[in-house]
């Protein structure tokens, strides 16, 4: 900051460009300099007063026009945007450093939708201390994250802890009776509300043993219940989403029925209850928990593909369980689809389509079938659509952020680019994608046009 | 016949007139010389006092352009650096304003080259903010005609400095500087300095003449600190209304003194309220009141998040019961927030109040959270009423943006500080102001009322604090220097302590009673935006942009005797918001802590 001094030869080429004067003299530009020096720091030294009274550490435009207003000159306009502007430097004159200045065509900014208004200021109460600790909830910081202010020198001696019998509080056995009850019970807002503070609320750590084996034994005994087990797989899909709380410890807990919850034989009282749906949305869970904690949990991976595998391919499994596996094995990634799937996919759905064309075909196998043909469609899309946008990750990830019921639905996205697809659409894609020619032309071996626009039609 | 002395004073004299170039006065002395002295000048005396030698010797060397004035602060710089360590403290007064006065003789002198060399040589051997600050704003100084309108440059010239040294110290200095001959740092000491000797060799060495580098109105500090402050707080019967007066509100002007009955303690006229009112404390406060206490009895904090601000919100106040939360905004607009129906906040109106037309820098609430007051940068006071949820009175007076406002604590009275230097005191039924409190030498950045309503605060960016007396306008106390600009005050509820907030996050305890600083804290990384007492004087709170609220021990500053108190000593215990900067905290009546921030 003491350093930045003007030079003589600012002012002249100032004159020279801007104001069109050829020659200024060397006494006057030096003063010129010189005073413009001056103003310069008296109207720093004016923004930041501005700065400070608003409370900000940091000098925006605005306070610099503040202290021009103040001064009795006009405001430089056009700087104040909400977006920050960055200075570029000159590569080829180092020390010279531009604002971007883009050329906007005026017909085409008229043309443009509004951008969309900012949120109004909001106000949010909450407890920082509770006669002087801070109690673990999200709105303050956690405990890992505290800058302790008082550094405590003395190092915490190392003790080998005997094995403790865990003692829950009574506030919190009140909390889990309540959650609990809300999860089973409720429908609607509150469940919502409550799913949400699970998937956010750091105090709930101590819990969470609880909470894993509640899921255990939900599934284990009310496996014919889907609505109930819906309940369960959005309380693991919270707990697992919550970045505050450790569930690692407790994965192995919670996988055999996340895996249950996809694979099952029935997991319904009768055929026509949507556990299609939960299938579906047990899936997303498993994609979320592949995704999330495989990297960091040894054999998690090639446990879950090794289980998925072996039930698509075992053909005394009932078609519920091999739609399970298909939808599993989509969710984990393209990569799993094309190694685990695609060997298999042919022989899957010639076998599928021919059974699917037989006229004497019950109404609930018919289904079971069409999900099947449905899934496998979806898979080879998804492995198409990968290859076709290159190194953009936009597959079944998408829908992780959605908790509802009817929202789940794993294919949504997909049906939709599906049913935006012609033949030429095809032909488009087959003609950009060369490379993978090969894997489309097995495909459309399989499936023919159906692949492309008439998969709605199964549905 | 005149002796050797005299010869050699006629050839000092003589030589003096010839290099100041008065020929015609030389020319008469040279003649009347040679009528009555033989000898010759060019012959002076060997057995003459040598301290008288030396000393004239060093005049005679007076050279009209000292050349090398770079390189004489650079030997003085590095003498001074090198002597011993007692001594260097006293002297080392002396390098940053001496620096400051000779890069000013040389602009005076139009030898705007040698300055800039001076400066870019040697500021940055200073590191303090302060001093860097000041160096910025000298630097901007190039010309001769910008010195009158520096302010800073003003300060120096028109001040003496004042430096403490030990008779010792001194002698060694002119020893130095007549040795090597410094001449134009001797007579540039003459002229701007104003050296106090003291006759123990041990001058109170303390922080305080570190700090003491930038600027600083040293003389007026010493006589403000005679005055006498009458700190105790008020009693009931000055604001209760006793049965038997039927009379709500009394006197409004501030001439009636005579009429306190209190009259050891005599005050500016107060608004009386009946026992019960929405501006007092109620039974019920005191009776529910936590009490706190060291680490054991901490308070409970509320704490309100404000998000999607987008860099907008200036300022907030939350009402003593927390029912109430106004906020400013850089687009003009008041936003405020009522909770009182089971704790759910709901913007009242539904949308923002409209009345300013520039920027919002302060909103103070009434104690009894029915009005509150707004400062903008149009330079006008706005009165506001929740209940009507409008604007009722715009107090004009200040010519630029008004930083700061104030309530007093029985409401009735406010005042506000602002870019104009001055302070300002006002009823809110009358729209002139009642008093005007100027001596600051920039921004009135932030006032505070005292509990007993007749001093109040200010704190400035030209990094002093000044308690005004509001009987008769006058300025009773100057504290400081602090090391950067002040961000925030609070008075203790027993009006004895003041504390000081600065932009550089360090926090400063003042006994306003002594006009002593007791200690002085690095107390965040960020600049301290709000402080408050809690309502039975155990815990100073400070907020501030790094996310920290710090509660601070006000009783062990009371039981100490040590004069600074470390960090560790009276720091008891730290909340960390969630990347939130703090803009107000307050202690409620009953003891609660409301903390309202900013999420980043």
């Amino acid at each position: 900051m003491m350093e930045a001094t003007l030079r003589k030869e600012t002012c002249q080429a100032v004159a020279q460009y801007i104001l069109g004067v050829e020659s200024v003299s060397e006494d006057v530009s030096i003063a010129i300099i010189e005073d413009t020096e001056y103003r310069l720091r008296q109207l720093l030294q004016e923004s930041v007063k501005f700065m400070r009274n608003s409370k900000r550490t940091k000098l925006l435009p605005k306070d610099i026009n503040s202290a021009l207003r103040l001064e009795n000159m006009e405001p430089i306009f056009g700087y104040s945007a909400p977006r920050r502007k960055q200075f570029r430097v000159v590569k080829s004159c180092p020390g010279l450093y531009v604002l971007d200045d883009d050329l906007v065509d005026l017909k085409r900014a008229l043309d443009e939708p509004l951008p969309k208004a900012p949120f109004e200021p909001a106000l949010e109460a909450h407890w920082l201390a509770v006669e002087g600790v801070q109690p673990a909830i999200w709105q303050n910081p956690l405990r890992d994250q505290l800058k302790d202010a008082k550094t405590t020198s003395e190092s915490v001696p190392v003790e080998a802890l005997k094995p403790l019998k865990h003692a829950l509080s009574k506030e919190f056995q009140l909390l889990y009776d309540h959650v609990i009850s809300i999860l089973r019970d409720e429908d609607g807002e509150k469940k919502k509300a409550c799913l949400r503070e699970l998937a956010r609320q750091p105090g709930i750590q101590q819990l969470v043993p609880y909470f894993t084996l509640y899921i255990h034994e939900e599934v284990r005994l009310y496996h014919n219940f889907t609505e109930r087990l819906f309940s369960v797989m959005q309380l693991t899909r919270a707990l697992i989403t919550n970045p505050n709380i450790h569930i690692e410890p407790y994965l192995h807990q919670v996988m055999p029925s996340v895996l249950t919850c996809i694979l099952g034989k029935k997991l319904c009282s009768s055929w026509m209850d949507p556990h299609w749906h939960l299938r579906d949305y047990s899936s997303s869970v498993l994609g979320f928990i592949y995704k999330h904690f495989g990297p960091n949990y040894a054999t998690l991976q090639t446990r879950v593909t090794k289980t998925l595998i072996s039930a698509l391919l075992d053909e005394k499994r009932p078609l519920s369980t091999r739609y399970g596996a298909i939808v599993g094995l989509v969710s984990l990634g393209v990569c799993e689809v094309q190694i685990c799937l695609m060997p298999h996919l042919p022989y899957l759905s010639q076998q599928t389509e021919a059974e699917l064309h037989r006229s004497d075909l019950e109404d609930e196998r018919k289904l079971s079938l069409a999900k099947i043909y449905g899934a496998l469609i979806l898979a080879a899309h998804v492995c198409l659509k990968q290859n076709e946008m290159k190194g953009i990750d936009s597959e079944v990830s998408r829908n992780e952020d959605s908790d509802d019921y009817q929202e789940t639905n794993i294919y949504t996205i997909h049906i939709e680019t599906c049913r935006s697809f012609d033949t030429e659409e095809k032909n488009r894609i087959l003609s950009f994608v060369p490379k993978f020619d090969s894997l489309v032309e097995v495909l459309y071996e399989q499936f023919g046009d159906s692949m492309f626009p008439t998969v709605s039609n199964y549905f | 016949m005149p002796n050797d002395q005299d010869t050699f004073l006629f050839r000092f004299v003589l030589e003096y007139l010839q290099r100041k170039g008065y020929k015609g006065a030389a020319e008469a002395l040279r003649n009347a010389l040679v009528s009555e002295v033989s000898e010759d000048f060019h012959n002076p005396s060997l057995d003459m006092d040598d301290q008288v030698r030396n000393f004239l010797e060093f005049f005679l060397y007076v050279r009209e352009e000292e050349k090398g004035l770079l390189e004489d602060y650079g030997k003085i710089y590095r003498w001074i650096d090198g002597c011993l360590e007692v001594i260097r403290v006293e002297l080392g007064q002396l390098t940053y304003p001496l620096l400051v006065y000779l890069y000013l003789d040389l602009i005076r002198r139009e030898r705007y080259e040698e300055s800039l060399k001076l400066l870019d040589e040697w500021a940055p051997k200073f590191f303090e903010q302060s001093i860097r600050d000041e160096l910025f704003s000298l630097k901007g100084v190039r010309r001769k005609e910008q010195l009158s309108e520096n302010p800073v440059a003003q300060l120096y010239l028109k001040h003496r400095r004042e430096i403490f040294v030990s008779q010792y110290a001194f002698e060694l200095l002119c020893d130095f500087l007549v040795e090597h001959r410094l001449t134009c740092i001797f007579r540039c000491i003459m002229e701007h300095f104003h050296v106090r000797l003291e006759k123990d060799s041990q001058v109170i060495v303390s922080e305080d003449l570190k700090s003491s580098i930038g600027f600083f109105p040293q003389k007026e500090f010493e006589e403000l600190q005679k005055n006498e402050i009458h700190w105790k707080p008020l009693k009931e019967s000055d604001y209760v209304v006793q049965e038997q007066d039927s009379q709500l509100e009394s006197h409004t002007t501030l001439e009636g003194n005579a009429l306190d009955s209190n009259e050891e303690h005599p005050s500016i006229s107060l608004p009386k309220y009946p026992l019960g009112s929405a501006m007092l404390e109620t039974e019920d406060d005191k009776l529910r009141r936590v009490s706190l206490g060291g680490v054991e009895a901490l308070p409970s904090s509320l704490m309100y998040t404000f998000s999607n601000t987008y860099d907008e919100m200036n300022c907030v106040d939350i009402s003593v019961d927390g029912s109430v939360i106004v906020a400013g905004f850089d687009d003009s607009f008041i936003r405020f927030w009522d909770g009182k129906e089971c704790g759910q906040y709901r913007l009242v109106g539904g949308k923002p109040l409209i009345g300013h037309c520039g920027s919002i820098y302060s909103v103070s609430l009434s104690p009894c959270g029915r009005f509150f007051l707004s400062s903008s940068e149009d330079g006008t006071v706005r009165l506001w009423s929740t209940k009507l949820e409008r604007d009722l009175v715009v107090y004009r007076g200040h010519l630029f943006p008004v930083w700061s406002v104030e309530f007093s604590p029985l409401s009735h009275y406010f005042v506000s500080g602002g870019h104009d230097r001055l302070g300002r005191l006002w009823t809110t039924d009358r729209i002139f102001p009642l008093r005007l409190f100027g001596g600051h030498y920039s921004d009135v950045e932030v006032m505070r009322w005292h509990p007993n309503c007749c001093y109040v605060a200010s704190g400035s960016s030209d990094r002093t604090c000044r308690l005004w007396d509001l009987r008769n306008g006058n300025s009773v106390r100057l504290l400081g220097p602090h090391s950067a600009s002040v961000c925030s005050l609070v008075f203790s509820n027993d009006g004895k302590k003041l504390v000081i907030g600065l932009e550089n996050g360090q926090i400063e305890f003042w006994d306003i009673v002594q006009g002593r600083r007791m200690s002085r804290v690095e107390g965040h990384k960020g600049p301290v935006w709000c402080l408050d007492v809690s309502k039975d004087d155990m815990f100073f709170v400070s907020g501030s942009s790094d996310c920290f609220i710090h509660l601070w021990n006000a009783q062990s500053l009371d039981s100490s005797l040590q004069s600074t108190l470390s960090r560790d000593q009276i720091l008891v215990k730290s909340f960390q918001t969630k990347d939130s900067a703090v803009y107000c905290a307050r202690f409620s009546r009953k003891n609660l802590l409301l903390v309202a921030g900013v999420a980043l």
